[in-house]
């Protein structure tokens, strides 16, 4: 072999090798890089701490901060100077969730593809031409800066970039190592960015398209009879409303009266016609009525109905099952600041908790507040015919980022109304509260620090999206609820249906642009703060809310057409309603309760259906032995649950599908649950009953028969004839996913107990949402909380706190919080690291 | 001994380059190690060998202290890799890191070949 061929045989080998493994091969990160057991896939992330005690400068403090971490993975964070706070839960938050933050932030940002690659792109595509970005941006930038919550934003960014600055990439999250990227410095209006995430999840909703095509169909005397506008709901969460709220808030004005109790089936249908396209896909027609809207249950007792004569408070947000969960859990003192609670990654303040003084925690309100526009582009797209005008609208060319391809071209269209969108060559403009408001930054900062009923409403008037029912609590035994946010004033008209932007009877006086963060984008504007649906120390003694219908009949405002089913509302007043006073611990049983009045409304209906009946099978009369039995409780082990769950699930679809099949073969949207719950209990023989393809005329019975006899059939085909193993929870389980849907980085399948109605909800059949939180505060001296988060602290697959709160969780048990004021006053022997953050 | 010494070197350089610059690191202290050893077999061999052993070495002892335990099931899963399979992680990074080291030694050895 010559002598160059020596050198360079094994030089180009090396070279290429070399080359090879340190680049990204479909998809992969590089394997140089990974499979380095030094700084890749089995290096632990800086938040797997080994060391129990160490610590940190940063000349962004100005004294020092003590953290210790308990067993749980909770810090119990002791500043010496207040301001100091927000930069240790930005630190501890960039610690333990950095990836989670990352992915919100990129998630908002429509940078998701640049890291994920294209099958990101329609989601960065939905959060930039929405709006979502922009207005989180907005929000920032008419921040009063002085406010000392932005102080705090500002602190809290450095504390996320001082635990960013001091990473090598051996150091990154495991997922960072996958897809191949580094953090991203933190920006002050990433926690912008959170909320306007948030609001996505919990107020980003509209049934108008559907309803659209429904009206298109269907004779207004139908639409009346089953998607009823105005009616009355048995469980308000304000009951007394009216006994608190003077008259002059009913009809404040003559513009207030097109909104009172109008009927919008008696209206005509938009003059411009056109085929709308649903402008979202998360859910299709059929289930738009009871679409998966995140709820809530929080309720709380007074002093006069506790037992221990100190008021409780009861909070399980409910959100979408992830790991690691939205929730960190955190512990804070400073001089003139003591706070336990969640926080959301992001953001500094705790959301939901209690402080030395009050207790408060959130559900959510479920009005409506996005509304369609139909306008006019003109060829070049750049100018929109509004109003018999024509407006320019601002437009931005943008390319998104995305990994492994060419970047894209988009274009974000802003009107006067809000963002345009096209879908089927339709082009809309959007109003959602979401894209104006922009005070909540502030918000929680202030709650925090509130001592009483006026400074906790006195934070809230900043609230605007997504609207919430804070429940409360103190420390004299006072309890309340406030709704809080922005409820836009409008017809009826303007909520339901698809409104047209230049058909003179939907008209609308002109307003301002959307990008000057006005108040006045619906004709009406808003309900003012002090007008919001609110109590104080009701005469019940409770206060109560679970996403349903605020308010009792005669409210003048309307906000919205379908809330969720009253029945969870109805079982808490049916708990705390009893004649014995109320304990922590019926706090805790309540809510982990997993009764159903639905099923107790219901199953009746299917023994009477079967009561004269004669020569049923042995499969069925045992079923019906099982249902008869059956406490209406949704145990995962019973098998009573299966039978009446399968047969619910059945009779929904096998009533509605047969009168709401349209022509083109699409499902129009079913009316809501409620609806068919009434029509069972007072109209057994409703012609809607009746299969319109059968010529017999059925009515209820019969058709109960028939589908249990399905439902039972269908369970033992798939479970067999032995019905001891046709257990609930044989089908019915939770899943919670990673966010990269990471197979085996999730949790589940487990069997779960509840059901859509219960108070421990736990919906479907493959159970994606339900508590993401249990937190239950006593306010006496000293204060009692328990707490049990889904999942755990870390958002590190693998840590030990990544999942180790979740059996505790799934069992219905909950952790004693430490509320320690002093470090000195926190068990040692719970303590299992120190971290020391100096200046 | 002159055997002893090579091994030693050979082991100093390519846990240091290792340590310090990850794969690069390993190719460059297998270059050096193949000059040592005057050979481009015996440098292929001697270097590939030694940063194997290094990363698996490495490797294992992570996993068995704990912390990597998790680490390794999870990226296990991600190939379907179930219970003792998930050790071919470890496998394949010593692979990736013999080759490293080993194509080093080679070019080392050859280098040296070349300029005696």
């Amino acid at each position: 072999m010559n002598k160059t061929l020596k050198i360079l045989l094994p030089a180009i080998l090396l070279a290429g090798y070399l080359f090879v493994i340190h680049r990204p091969l479909a998809g992969l990160p590089p394997a140089a890089k990974f499979f380095d057991p030094l700084r890749g896939f089995l290096q632990p992330a800086a938040g797997f701490s080994s060391t129990p005690s160490h610590e940190m400068a940063n000349a962004a403090l100005k004294g020092s901060v003590k953290i210790l971490l308990d067993r749980r993975g909770v810090p119990h964070v002791f500043a010496e100077r207040a301001e100091d706070l927000p930069f240790a839960v930005g630190y501890l938050h960039a610690r333990e969730r950095l990836f989670q933050m990352e992915l919100i932030v990129r998630s908002v940002k429509g940078r998701l593809a640049e890291v994920v690659g294209e099958a990101a792109l329609p989601s960065d595509r939905f959060f930039l031409q929405n709006g979502f970005r922009d207005a989180a941006e907005r929000a920032m930038q008419v921040a009063d800066r002085a406010h000392p919550a932005y102080l705090a934003l500002e602190k809290y960014t450095a504390g996320v970039n001082s635990f960013i600055a001091q990473l090598t990439p051996a150091d990154y999250p495991l997922e960072f190592k996958l897809l191949n990227f580094a953090p991203s410095r933190w920006e002050l209006h990433n926690s912008s960015y959170l909320l306007k995430y948030m609001a996505r999840q919990l107020a980003w909703h509209s049934s108008e398209l559907a309803f659209d095509r429904l009206r298109r169909a269907f004779a207004p005397k139908v639409l009346q009879e089953l998607f009823p506008v105005e009616e009355t709901c048995p469980a308000p969460i304000y009951p007394g409303l009216f006994r608190e709220v003077p008259m002059a808030f009913r009809s404040p004005a003559p513009l207030w009266g097109n909104v009172i109790r109008q009927n919008i089936w008696q209206q005509n249908p938009p003059a411009r016609g056109g085929d709308y396209a649903r402008l979202e896909s998360y859910f299709d027609d059929r289930n738009a009525a009871d679409s998966p809207l995140l709820g809530s249950n929080n309720w709380a007792v007074g002093a006069a109905k506790s037992a221990s004569g100190f008021s409780i408070l009861a909070s399980d947000p409910h959100l979408s099952h992830n790991l690691p969960n939205y929730w960190y859990e955190v512990d804070l003192h400073a001089p003139g600041v003591d706070v336990y609670g969640m926080t959301l990654p992001a953001s500094p303040d705790v959301i939901l908790g209690f402080n030395n003084d009050m207790a408060w925690g959130p559900t959510n309100c479920g009005w409506d507040v996005l509304d369609y526009y139909k306008i006019d582009l003109d060829s070049t797209g750049q100018w929109a015919n509004i109003e018999g005008q024509k407006e320019q609208l601002q437009i931005s060319a943008e390319e998104i980022p995305v990994k492994g391809k060419a970047p894209e071209e988009i274009k974000i269209r802003w009107s006067r109304i809000g963002p345009v969108v096209n879908r089927d060559n339709v082009d809309y403009a959007m109003r959602w509260t979401g894209h104006i408001s922009g005070g909540e930054w502030r918000v929680f900062y202030d709650v925090n620090r509130a001592k009483n009923f006026s400074d906790f409403s006195s934070a809230l008037k900043n609230y605007g999206t997504p609207a919430q029912n804070f429940v409360y609590i103190d420390r004299q035994g006072n309890v309340g609820m406030y709704s809080a946010g922005l409820m836009p004033i409008k017809t009826a008209a303007l909520a339901l249906g698809h409104s047209d932007a230049n058909d003179p009877a939907q008209a609308w006086p002109g307003s301002p642009r959307a990008d000057q963060m006005i108040t006045d984008i619906w004709p009406e504007g808003f309900v003012p703060f002090e007008k919001l649906p609110h109590a104080f120390n009701p005469p019940e003694g409770f206060v109560e809310s679970a996403n349903q219908k605020p308010t009792p009949d005669h409210y003048p405002i309307f906000y919205n057409w379908n809330f969720e089913a009253p029945y969870r509302g109805m079982r808490i007043n049916e708990l705390l309603s009893a004649d014995h006073k109320i304990s922590l611990d019926d706090m805790k049983a309540a809510q982990l309760d997993v009764h159903s009045v639905v099923a107790r409304l219901l199953t009746p209906v299917i023994l009477e259906a079967f009561a004269s009946s004669n020569g049923a099978s042995s499969t069925i009369t045992a079923a019906l032995d099982s249902l008869r039995a059956w406490n209406f409780n949704f145990r995962a082990q019973l098998v009573a649950p299966a039978i009446y769950h399968t047969f619910y699930e059945m009779f929904k679809e096998g009533i509605w599908a047969k009168h709401f099949q349209a022509a083109d073969g699409k499902t129009f949207m079913y009316p809501p649950r409620r609806v068919l719950l009434a029509l069972v209990a007072e109209q057994p023989q409703s012609k809607w009953f009746d299969d319109p393809k059968t010529p017999p005329v059925e009515n209820l019975q019969n058709r109960v028969r028939e589908i249990f006899a399905t439902s039972v059939s269908s369970l033992r085909d798939q479970y067999g004839k032995d019905m001891s193993a046709w257990q609930y929870g044989r089908y019915h389980q939770l899943q919670a996913a990673h966010p990269l849907r990471l197979p085996n980085w999730g949790f589940g399948p487990a069997p779960r107990d509840g059901e859509d109605f219960t108070l421990n909800v736990a919906g479907g059949k493959d159970v994606t949402h339900g508590p993401s939180q249990r937190l239950v505060v006593e306010m006496g001296n000293p204060i009692r909380a328990f707490i049990v988060n889904f999942g755990g602290q870390s958002g590190h697959p693998g840590s030990p706190h990544y999942q180790d709160q979740l059996d505790e969780w799934l069992a219905g048990k909950y952790f004693e919080v430490r509320f320690a004021a002093r470090p000195e006053d926190l068990p040692k022997e719970e303590i299992e690291e120190t971290i020391t953050l100096k200046p | 001994m002159r055997n002893a010494q090579q091994w030693l070197l050979a082991i100093l350089f390519i846990v240091l380059g290792g340590m310090l610059f990850g794969v690069a690191g390993l190719a460059l202290a297998g270059i050096i190690t193949g000059w040592f050893s005057n050979s481009r077999k015996r440098g292929f061999s001697m270097a590939g060998l030694v940063a194997a052993v290094f990363w698996g070495v490495v490797g294992v002892a992570k996993v068995l202290s704990g912390q990597s335990q998790p680490l390794l099931s999870l990226t296990a899963s991600l190939l379907k890799f179930t219970g003792l399979q998930a050790w071919l992680l470890i496998l394949g990074s010593a692979l990736l890191a013999f080759l490293a080291g080993g194509l080093g030694g080679w070019l080392g050895g050859s280098l040296r070949q070349v300029k005696n």
